[in-house]
């Protein structure tokens, strides 16, 4: 009776009906709703799935069964795989952060180097000549370290957290200084500026030179009184941001393996964090494909997404919450349609967000054949 | 590009016949929308619009009659359905159209969010740059809404941005002010429907400028002069009038010697508000690295009188704490309000209100206003009346603007998020002129 064959014995395709059935239509939406949070489909290839969730999630995905089956019967139903995202097919992610903490002279100036530098804090590898564009220093007034760590990890840090920014451009250097940073002509007043009252410093080294974005490595400074360093050697970042993400709970979106790709996240209301967030920060969707890695692999190397792809397209958004797959490109050449056996995996990014993590991460299980 | 077309024969039966009606959405700014609508015989009209329902606002009248017109919808937030009515007027008498609707589109994603919390029922519009990932001259609606945006891609820094004098476009200054100032500075003006943009180059453009009723505008720029052996950095005021002329009509080395009255290592005067009195034809100019406000009479050049730093001539009355690396400031009567980024102790900025007495040579502080918990913007930062007295605080570093009671109670905040500072704040009445 449910038909998975037609549909790559995967996914789970959403239903629409034409006006003359669109009291059936109001009932499938329902339907619709309900089956996305309480039916998984396992095993579609033999046939069964599995149904869990509330007692009125379950009538409502029973009941919309009915009439999927009474439409099939009676109002011509036409196979519509949306590319609709709701929450529900968003990742989950958890990041942790242990900044590392440096005592210094307090008042004075201090040295800040990194040519020990080798690995950031997604355990890439750096290049600390290349890598490194600006090294900023922020003040937090009224956040402690573990606050801090845990509103960055959030992405909840406000401009009004910090009380003061500086920064310092670097080219060929390795090294540079607290008095070499300034912001807007502004220089920072070491002696004044830099001393152990109620602030914490929190030190950047980013690659470009936007403020907070392109984070290779953090560390707090904490000036003292008694403390006779004067040079901070910045460590490799492996091990700074612990993390934990989840592919393997959402429910994927299903399209059409030759299109169309119209996919629209405007019925998202939460990132992968579970943070409120409407969307209007993504700038780039990305599609990956990965002919061998599975699920469990992808999330250990979470941070190694796009590097772990054999394949994959992308394409800015400048603005709205739409996008056709078929604007996505790899290497110039435009995405062509979901072939190979695979995984697919399908992201909405933020560039300019602190938090690198990407706003929502989906499967795309596609189904044999075109919509149009 | 959007366009509905709202009305064929959208109005007949009055003393005119209102046709082709069409609204517009502007294809760089989405929330801009221009409606044009024909008539049968030469009329002046205006259009009432509003969000949702209402029909809050209304755009200018036309000066003259004409059969073909067209007005530009401002101030409607993103993604908000509009009703709007052609209106056309005669002396007293209106001729009411029918509501149409259209729908402004969605911000750009790379423009910061802004979370404002609080009532705001100032009806105040805000014209403030924001510096960050983006630079980005924005008006904000009295809720704090991106209302009008333009992004500034030439590398520079932008301080101010000023709906122009003829109501036709947005100005703003593209300088710098880390470091050296720039060759490459200029004012640049941008139509409200973002259709065109044009620029006059201005080298060493400093922080501020403000453009006089007639169109001539008057910036801060860097000077440098020769002082025993060293290049000493001032500014000047250079005016720049419609027909492109410049005359320099002030020059810091005017009123201050960098022997008697020294500045810092980021510059000697580091000027950095501008505000023009058109009726007094004076100006008032604000410079950092002296902590000094000082007055000048546009036409001679004179310092009529200076607040703060070595150069002042107004004595600090008792009690009153004078400011320190100063940024905007409000000249009103014998009033004058000030961003005082670093006059108290430790790292806290205000915004101080003082009584100048120009007869009795003297500034007493009347009333401050510090946020608690404290903020420290140690660069930028503006202060602005609000319609009704309250204070808008811009804590600029801070990415923070406030409304403030005379009473010191804040009513309504406006946030950035992490990454964006605002530069200098103007408050309007309203986007049209």
């Amino acid at each position: 009776m449910w038909r998975t064959d037609g549909w790559g014995g995967k996914g789970l395709g959403a239903l629409s009906f034409d006006a003359r059935c669109s009291m059936i239509d109001n009932l499938s939406s329902q339907f619709r709703s309900h089956a996305r949070s309480n039916v998984v489909w396992i095993g579609a290839k033999r046939g069964f799935l599995l149904l869990k969730g509330d007692r009125r999630g379950l009538l409502w995905a029973l009941v919309g069964g009915l009439v999927w089956v009474l439409s099939i019967a009676g109002c011509s139903p036409t196979l519509v795989v949306t590319g609709d995202l709701a929450d529900d097919n968003n990742y989950s992610f958890t990041g942790a952060l242990d900044v590392p903490l440096t005592e210094t002279v307090s008042g004075q100036d201090v040295e800040l180097c990194w040519e020990g530098m080798s690995q950031d804090i997604r355990c890439h590898d750096v290049d600390p000549v290349a890598d490194i564009d600006n090294v900023s220093l922020v003040r937090f007034p009224h956040l402690e370290q573990e606050e801090i760590e845990a509103a960055m990890s959030a992405g909840t840090l406000q401009q009004a957290d910090i009380s003061g920014y500086v920064e310092s451009r670097v080219e060929e250097e390795t090294c540079t200084a607290l008095s070499d940073m300034s912001f807007f002509g502004t220089e920072i007043d070491v002696a004044q500026e830099y001393t152990p009252d109620a602030a914490t410093f929190l030190l950047l080294l980013t690659t470009g030179t936007e403020p907070a974005v392109g984070t290779r490595m953090l560390s707090f400074l904490e000036p003292k009184e008694g403390s006779g360093v004067s040079r901070v050697d910045l460590p490799s970042g492996c091990g700074v941001l612990d993390f934990e993400a989840d592919l393997q709970s959402l429910s994927p979106l299903v399209l059409w393996a030759e299109g169309p790709w119209d996919i629209d996240w405007s019925g998202v209301t939460t990132d992968g964090q579970g943070l409120p967030n409407d969307f209007a920060s993504v700038d780039r969707v990305s599609l990956a494909f990965y002919a061998t890695t599975d699920l469990g692999a992808l999330e250990a190397g979470f941070l190694d997404l796009e590097l772990l792809a054999d394949r994959a397209w992308e394409a800015e958004v400048s603005q709205g919450t739409s996008l056709d797959l078929a604007d996505l490109q790899s290497g110039g050449e435009p995405f062509g349609g979901f072939h190979g056996e695979g995984l697919w995996i399908l992201g909405l990014r933020c560039g300019t967000c602190v938090n690198p993590a990407p706003l929502l991460l989906t499967l795309v299980e596609p189904v044999e054949g075109s919509g149009s | 590009m959007m366009l509905w077309f709202a009305g064929v024969f959208a109005c007949q039966g009055g003393w005119a016949t209102v046709f082709d009606v069409t609204a517009e959405r502007s294809e760089t700014i989405s929330t801009v929308i221009t409606v044009r609508w024909k008539t049968d015989v030469p009329t002046t009209g205006r259009v009432d619009f509003g969000v949702g329902e209402t029909m809050e606002h209304s755009t200018p009248v036309e000066d003259d009659p004409a059969r073909e017109h067209s007005a530009q919808l401002l101030g409607i937030p993103p993604e908000s359905d509009v009703a709007f009515q052609v209106v056309l007027v005669d002396g007293d008498d209106e001729q009411l159209g029918d509501i149409d609707r259209a729908r402004t589109g969605a911000l750009p994603g790379d423009l910061p969010r802004l979370d404002a919390a609080g009532a705001s029922d100032s009806g105040a519009f805000m014209a403030v740059p924001i510096l960050g990932g983006v630079t980005v001259p924005v008006l904000l609606s009295p809720e704090g809404a991106i209302i009008w945006y333009w992004e500034d891609t030439s590398g520079l820094d932008v301080y101010r941005v000023l709906p122009s004098v003829d109501g036709e476009s947005v100005l703003y200054n593209a300088a710098s002010v880390s470091g050296d100032p720039s060759d490459a500075s200029q004012i640049v003006r941008v139509a409200l429907d973002g259709s065109w943009s044009s620029t006059v180059d201005v080298p060493l453009l400093a922080h501020d400028f403000v453009e006089h009723s007639d169109g001539t505008l008057a910036a801060i720029v860097v000077e440098y002069r020769e002082v025993e052996g060293e290049m000493v950095r001032g500014d000047q005021i250079l005016e720049i009038d419609p027909e492109g002329d410049t005359r320099v009509v002030w020059s810091t080395w005017d009123c201050l010697d960098p022997l008697e009255n020294p500045g810092e290592s980021t510059g000697w005067t580091f000027a950095n508000a501008l505000d023009f009195d058109e009726e007094a034809q004076e100006y008032t100019l604000g410079m950092r690295n002296q902590s000094s406000i000082v007055r000048i009479d546009r036409d001679t050049g004179a310092c009529l009188w200076a607040l703060g730093g070595t150069g002042g001539t107004l004595e600090w009355a008792p009690g009153s704490i004078a400011f320190l690396h100063q940024h905007q400031f409000v000249v009103e009567d014998d009033r004058l309000l000030v961003f005082d980024n670093a006059g108290l102790a430790g790292t806290e900025s205000r915004v101080v209100e003082y009584a100048i007495d120009t007869a009795a040579n003297t500034a007493s502080e009347a009333w401050s206003h510090s946020p608690d918990p404290a903020i420290f913007s140690f660069v930028l930062g503006d202060v602005d009346r609000l319609p009704g007295g309250d204070v808008l605080a811009t804590w600029s570093v801070a990415g923070q603007i406030d409304r403030v009671t005379t009473g010191g109670e804040n009513p309504w905040r406006l946030n950035s998020e992490l990454g964006y500072a605002f530069g200098f704040n103007t408050v309007l009445g309203s986007l049209y002129r």
